[in-house]
């Protein structure tokens, strides 16, 4: 009997144990029901308070240990002027599509809020915060939302009767509300849809064990705010002209208006790019030059994204560099890639390597108010004054094994984001609400609702 | 997530089980994970991280339940009832020392073997589930095929020409 033989018998077992588990029909139904309860957001606010007062305490242990290495500090840059969002513009000012951003500022006023299945605004500011919309029948959250102005949102929520799309033109007085096609699933909303305004949007939709094999891809579009959604490319592994690949994991959908679209996909030989000039219709291939120094297989692309109206856009892709020889451990090391392009997404150049200095296996969020345009991940902040052409990096004042995650600006100096504290690994860590008003070096809690 | 949710919570049960031995810890588990993936900013929203992202949860969260459990789980072997001689014979044919053997495998050796085989994962993936590197899954694995193949052998359950 060799290892071989060993292997199979111990493969046999461990199937024969897993068959083993009953699991119940009504198992998953029962967990969403539990996790709906502990979601509930009264308990979330005790929650939040204790959280509350754990950041208190550690912020108050932070100026008293940190008053030395504050003194000591040396490179706190001089801010810029304060950059504002142009008020109720049209468009999409700032407009990011990454998932898990809880807040969103649409002016240096106005911002958006998004918790499990509430939906809050606030008109001053972030001082006050109204409920606006709730989700009641059987959601269990917001997936995605989509705020384009002071007036104007989308918001998308998974439940048990499938996802549900709300729209509102009016600050949230009045919602819209429609269905998405009966068979979207296993999409994922949150990144695989792109509104570009509360009326024009597109859902990716597949059917297969799993992203990385897909079977049939359909892209379906609405424009009238999702009551009425029609089919505009159906792909399947057949590869003709005009369809899109299912060589991939297929990752994000962005669309920059109602005709120039990207899907961003994990390939083996690396990221790729399709694009759309015809609303979705027929995709076709874009080419990311190499990032000198960096491999780029196995690495993440994000969605590209442009600023209302702009032709300037970036792409952000993550890559993790390997690990030396013989070192223990995985690497959570990462950089962010970032491909520019100057012409509307036809073509992507001027690769930039954001330059980290420590460990970033979280996720990246970013956005743009004009020509200032940020990205952060893990410790890192990085700023651009010019539309992305150059970069200026922060290091946020935290203490040991504190993360930021989901910033953004309300003005250059205004922030809003989560901090992440405890040891990098999910069942360990702590989120709370943070707030930066010198343009993201220091960081204090904030009460914020839900 | 709802149906990430719906996807992960069976398997993740499953796995849970195995990695506790015991279906309410396991419940209590799983529960936390999804709830903790659903709340967390940086949880996956493609199936396969998704469920990478649970898994991993899963097995940190068992862990965590094992360090506070090992007094109890120590008490708790002294008193097990003796195995039925009759039943042991029995048990021979149906895998009991195979299901022993996994027991006896270090916590380590055990998250590897189960995470190897119960869906058929590349040691990427076991790797990434549990934080190591690939070349250590790799070695954990063996070491681990090596004990039982010698459990095996103790039992006179392996032919002759045991690799140990």
């Amino acid at each position: 009997m060799n290892e071989r033989d060993v292997e199979q018998l111990v493969r046999d077992q461990v199937v024969k144990q897993r068959s083993a588990v009953e699991v119940p029909g009504d198992y998953s139904a029962r967990v969403l029901r539990s996790i709906k309860s502990a979601s509930d957001p009264s308990r979330g606010l005790r929650r939040g308070r204790d959280l509350m007062s754990a950041a208190a305490i550690l912020a108050l242990v932070a100026v008293l240990a940190g008053g030395i290495a504050w003194i000591r500090t040396h490179s706190r840059p001089v801010p810029g002027p304060v950059v504002t969002p142009a008020p109720t513009a049209a468009g999409q000012p700032g407009a990011l599509t990454y998932p898990g951003q809880p807040i969103r500022f649409v002016t240096a006023q106005v911002g958006w809020r998004v918790v499990l299945q509430h939906v809050y605004r606030t008109p001053d500011g972030g001082r006050s915060w109204q409920t606006v919309l709730t989700i009641q029948t059987g959601a269990l959250a917001a997936s995605a939302s989509w705020f384009f102005d002071d007036r104007r949102a989308v918001v998308v929520s998974a439940g048990s009767s499938g996802y549900r799309l709300y729209r509102t033109i009016d600050a949230g007085a009045i919602w819209q509300e429609a269905a998405l096609p009966s068979d979207t699933f296993p999409v994922t909303v949150s990144s695989q849809a792109s509104f570009i305004s509360p009326t024009d949007g597109w859902i990716l939709s597949g059917d297969g064990p799993d992203p990385s094999s897909l079977a049939n891809v359909r892209l379906y579009r609405t424009t009238d705010g999702g009551v009425h959604w029609s089919e505009v490319n159906h792909s399947t592994k057949q590869t003709t002209s005009g369809s899109i690949p299912l060589t991939g994991v297929l990752d994000h959908l962005a669309f920059r208006d109602a005709s120039s679209g990207w899907i961003t996909a994990r390939e083996s030989s690396g990221p790729a790019v399709y694009a759309t000039t015809d609303g979705g219709r027929t995709w076709h291939g874009q080419k990311l030059p190499p990032a000198p120094g960096y491999d780029l297989k196995g690495a993440y692309p994000l969605a590209p994204l442009f600023p209302s109206g702009s032709l300037e856009g970036l792409l952000p892709v993550q890559v993790w560099l390997p690990l030396p020889p013989g070192s223990p451990g995985r690497s959570t090391n990462s950089r962010v890639v970032l491909y520019r392009s100057a012409d509307g997404g036809r073509t992507w150049s001027s690769t930039v390597v954001l330059p980290a200095t420590s460990p970033t296996d979280s996720g990246v969020s970013g956005g743009f108010l004009g020509s200032y345009w940020w990205l952060a991940a893990w410790r890192e902040i990085w700023v651009s004054r010019d539309a992305g052409k150059t970069w200026s990096h922060l290091q946020p004042h935290l203490v040991q094994d504190e993360r930021i995650a989901n910033v953004d600006f309300a003005d250059s100096m205004h922030a809003y984001g989560q901090l992440i504290a405890g040891p990098a690994t999910p069942a360990l860590e702590h989120i709370s609400d943070i707030e930066s008003t010198d343009g993201g070096l220091t960081w204090h809690p904030v009460q914020l609702p839900g | 997530m709802e149906p990430l949710i719906q996807a992960v919570a069976g398997p993740a049960l499953q796995l849970a089980t195995l990695l506790s031995e015991d279906r309410m810890v396991a419940e209590d588990i799983v529960q936390e994970a999804l709830l903790r993936a659903w709340q967390s900013p940086r949880t996956p929203r493609d199936i396969v991280s998704f469920r990478r992202w649970v898994y991993r949860i899963v097995v940190n969260l068992a862990r965590d339940r094992h360090r506070r459990a090992v007094v109890w789980d120590r008490l708790r072997m002294l008193t097990r009832p003796a195995p039925d001689p009759g039943a042991l014979v029995e048990d021979r044919a149906t895998g009991a020392v195979l299901r022993e053997a996994l027991r006896r495998l270090s916590r380590r050796e055990r998250e590897a073997v189960y995470l190897r085989f119960f869906e058929d994962a590349h040691y990427q993936e076991v790797a990434e589930i549990l934080g190591s590197s690939e070349g250590t899954c790799r070695v954990l694995i063996h070491r681990a095929l090596k004990k039982v193949a010698a459990r095996l052998s103790a039992e006179g359950l392996a032919p002759e020409g045991l690799q140990t």
